[in-house]
């Protein structure tokens, strides 16, 4: 029996706009702008209770916090269709672009899908894969020694955004992670995103990944989409991954992994053995082949398999590489090349560049310590500095005993702006890396028919959901009594909805779907005003929660949707109203909902000053009756409180939430001094 | 690498090699390596700014997720 899956990628476009004196202006207008060109340009249908449009090839373009504009491909079925809807998404920005440009003559405007940012201060942008699966996204933790080491294909390379040097590293996003799981996506970025919104049916949930670079080479990401797919199928069929391979300190191995283009770097598994990427890879490679003879994966497994086995034994020597048209596939090991040729062109070799950074880092950290203002190391900075200076004699010693010259300083800190603009213009749009695929150099193809993709720009996949969609989009674009979301169509004019189960095949109209009576209107507004609480937009979120109170729709578990809304605007009152409401109904709860409920009674009594000691014994006996492994999406309500109350009830707080999404055992919680307390009994 | 789907409506002109040896990548020779990097290299001096700092400090201002 074979599976289907679905595959999506999310890309943050960064958007820079420069007047006609080259001097950049605020890009939100110029955002806006291309949101109404791209409504005006291609066929589309505005978003049912969501910002932005719907294309007629299924895929999703809003203005994103931050006013950067997202593309969402359409689900795809295999990773073929995806990369094709990700270059898809290239020329339709291209072309809005084009047509800005047109229109606001002589502004320029720069769109990048690089998703790492050179900056003083290090910026990050979305490349978020997703991937139907059966399970909530706690059942995947096993994947991740897998997604830590997948980096050897799915790295784009660049370098550490946060080295004051020329640090190469093999994903530049892995340094804008800091934790091993989470559910927030734009602080505390984690290996494994635990967002649970299925945005599916039929019991499907959705696997959010924010961990991966955003690549050119279509070998990259077909195997970073195929691969992915594949190991969560395999989980999804039964093959869970057992201990053996469990990595100690996955953050660390990271660092390690990102930081070794030799790829013989190791790290160390729970079980003490030193195991490198490749290792990792192979592991997961076998228990997929094995899944594979047992069946239960997608139809195209074979060719990804076949791919995957030959990219590791490709770069089982990363030595031999060099000088191959081998070099020219992988995102990471062309930049290796090329920006290894730049270093020798001013006279630095790539071996050199550690001496050098350990120099730039120690001046830059004197340079500091005197001038807090700095940001970071200019060539202007340092050919100002005199060599008597007590911040150059710091390195001078160092740089005499390697052979080093203070005066090719300057040189060197010029060298790195120039390898950072080149690694941000690798993906800009016609950028560095498009016009090496059109001169040719690249050999990283997969697509042997060009126009598939300019067909995917205005057409959906064959397959899945996305099929309906973009054949709904295409049918009535543009008109104002149509509209969609991923989960399903709107008919304005008949009040109707048809829903968008993940293989739907085709469409269903339902009359109950729009006057917030059903239970599937009523399910769909949880998932609208999740998403909507996710975006900020509270007063929406409010909304769709009021009409499940007045719906009498999970009410304990609505309440507390309406509780954290409150909290996070400052509405006190109306927060303790939702709580206590919540708590008269724990009965008919599921515990952990009489947990979220006691942990929002305790976060407004710190919030007020009251005492909540009693609170906290209650929610340590809810803790020890169950397992909680169901995501919560706290993180705006943590960064709320994070002035508001003092620092340990903050730390305790973030630290429940973490217990109570299974990220976190409760045992750890016991070096908080305020949960040294006694169980207090519930009633 | 041979990657290229078997049998996809949209993409009909694909390659049906089945043999392990025609799927190994080639080895370039020194000239054709030094071809690339040549060419690489002038790819990236046509596109870079006069003023890196300028460049990364105006560009791409604020991040997202």
């Amino acid at each position: 029996m074979t599976t289907n899956t679905l595959i999506g990628i999310e890309t943050e476009y960064a958007l820079t706009v420069l007047d006609n004196n080259g001097c950049c202006t605020d890009s939100s207008t110029p955002a806006l702008s291309l949101l109404a060109i791209a409504n005006k340009r291609f066929q589309s249908l505005e978003g049912y209770n969501s910002k932005g449009i719907f294309f007629a090839n299924g895929g999703r373009f809003y203005i994103d916090v931050g006013n950067h504009p997202e593309y969402c491909t359409p689900e795809c079925t295999n990773p073929w269709d995806l990369v094709r809807y990700v270059l898809a998404g290239d020329l339709i920005m291209a072309e809005l672009v084009r047509e800005y440009e047109q229109n606001h003559t002589p502004s320029r405007a720069l769109v990048f899908r690089g998703n790492t940012g050179y900056g003083p201060q290090p910026e990050a942008w979305a490349c978020h894969e997703n991937y139907l699966c059966r399970f909530p996204p706690t059942r995947y933790k096993n994947i991740i020694p897998f997604l830590v080491s997948r980096i050897v294909y799915t790295g784009s390379g660049g370098f550490d955004p946060f080295s004051p040097g020329i640090s190469f590293t093999l994903s530049p996003r892995s340094h804008f992670l800091t934790t091993v799981t989470s559910d927030s996506t734009m602080d505390s970025r984690s290996i494994l995103n635990l967002r649970d919104q299925p945005l599916g049916g039929n019991g499907y949930h959705r696997l959010h990944l924010i961990c991966a670079d955003a690549l050119g080479s279509e070998v990259g990401m077909f195997l970073q989409a195929g691969v992915t797919a594949l190991v969560i199928a395999m989980i999804d069929a039964g093959g869970l991954p057992d201990e053996q391979l469990m990595l100690k300190n996955p953050m660390a191995a990271l660092r390690v992994f990102s930081a070794d283009p030799t790829l013989t770097a190791t790290a160390i598994t729970t079980e003490g053995n030193q195991v490198s990427a490749i290792d990792i890879q192979r592991y997961y490679l076998a228990l997929v082949c094995r899944q594979h003879s047992c069946g239960g994966l997608p139809e195209w497994s074979e060719q990804v398999l076949k791919g995957w086995e030959m990219t590791l034994d490709m770069l089982q020597n990363t030595h031999a590489l060099q000088g191959t048209d081998r070099e020219w596939v992988l995102d990471w090991t062309i930049k290796r090349a090329v920006y290894t040729a730049m270093c020798d062109a001013e006279g630095f070799e790539w071996e050199s560049l550690k001496h050098w950074n350990n120099v730039a880092a120690k001046l830059f950290q004197e340079m500091k310590r005197n001038t807090p203002a700095i940001e970071l190391l200019t060539p202007e900075m340092v050919k100002n500095l005199s060599p008597e200076r007590s911040e150059a004699k710091e390195v001078i010693g160092y740089l005499n005993n390697n052979g080093m010259m203070w005066s090719d300083l300057p040189r060197f800190l010029k060298l790195r702006l120039q390898l950072l603009e080149a690694d941000t213009r690798f993906l800009e749009l016609g950028g560095i890396f498009y016009k090496m695929n059109e001169a040719g150099i690249l050999n990283h193809n997969i697509l042997t028919d060009r126009s598939a993709i300019d067909l995917a720009v205005s057409s959906p996949p064959e397959t899945g959901r996305a099929a309906l969609r973009g054949a709904f989009v295409k049918q009535n674009a543009h008109s104002e009594h149509h509209q969609c979301t991923w989960e399903m169509l709107a008919n304005l004019r008949t009040r109707q909805v048809a829903p968008l189960n993940p293989f739907q095949n085709n469409i269903v109209w339902k009359d109950e779907g729009m006057d917030g009576t059903s239970s599937n209107s009523i399910m769909n507004n949880r998932s609208i005003a999740l998403t909507c609480y996710n975006n900020g937009e509270y007063a929406a979120a409010i909304h769709y929660l009021q009409e499940m109170i007045d719906a009498d729709c999970e009410l304990p578990s609505t309440h507390c949707h309406l509780a954290r809304i409150a909290i996070i605007t400052g509405d006190l009152d109306e927060a303790a109203e939702h709580t206590n409401a919540a708590w008269e109904l724990r009965d008919e709860a599921q515990t952990y909902i009489v947990a979220r409920t006691l942990w929002l009674k305790i976060a407004i009594s710190m919030l007020q000053s009251c005492s909540y000691r009693t609170l906290l014994g209650k929610l340590k006996t809810v803790i020890q009756q169950d397992d909680f492994d169901a995501e919560w999406s706290m993180s705006p309500v943590l960064d709320y409180l994070e002035n508001k109350i003092r620092h340990p009830e903050h730390a305790l707080l973030a630290a429940l939430v973490e217990v109570l999404s299974g990220s976190r055992l409760p045992d750890s919680l016991e070096v908080f001094h305020l949960w040294n307390i006694l169980p207090q009994p519930l009633d | 690498m041979e990657l290229q789907k078997k049998t996809a409506r949209t993409e009909p002109q694909v390659n049906e090699t089945d043999s392990p040896e025609e799927t190994l990548p080639k080895r370039d020779n020194l000239q054709q390596s030094a071809q690339r990097l040549t060419a690489a290299r002038e790819v990236i001096n046509r596109t870079l700014s006069q003023n890196s700092d300028t460049f990364l400090r105006q560009s791409k201002q604020r991040g997202g997720q």
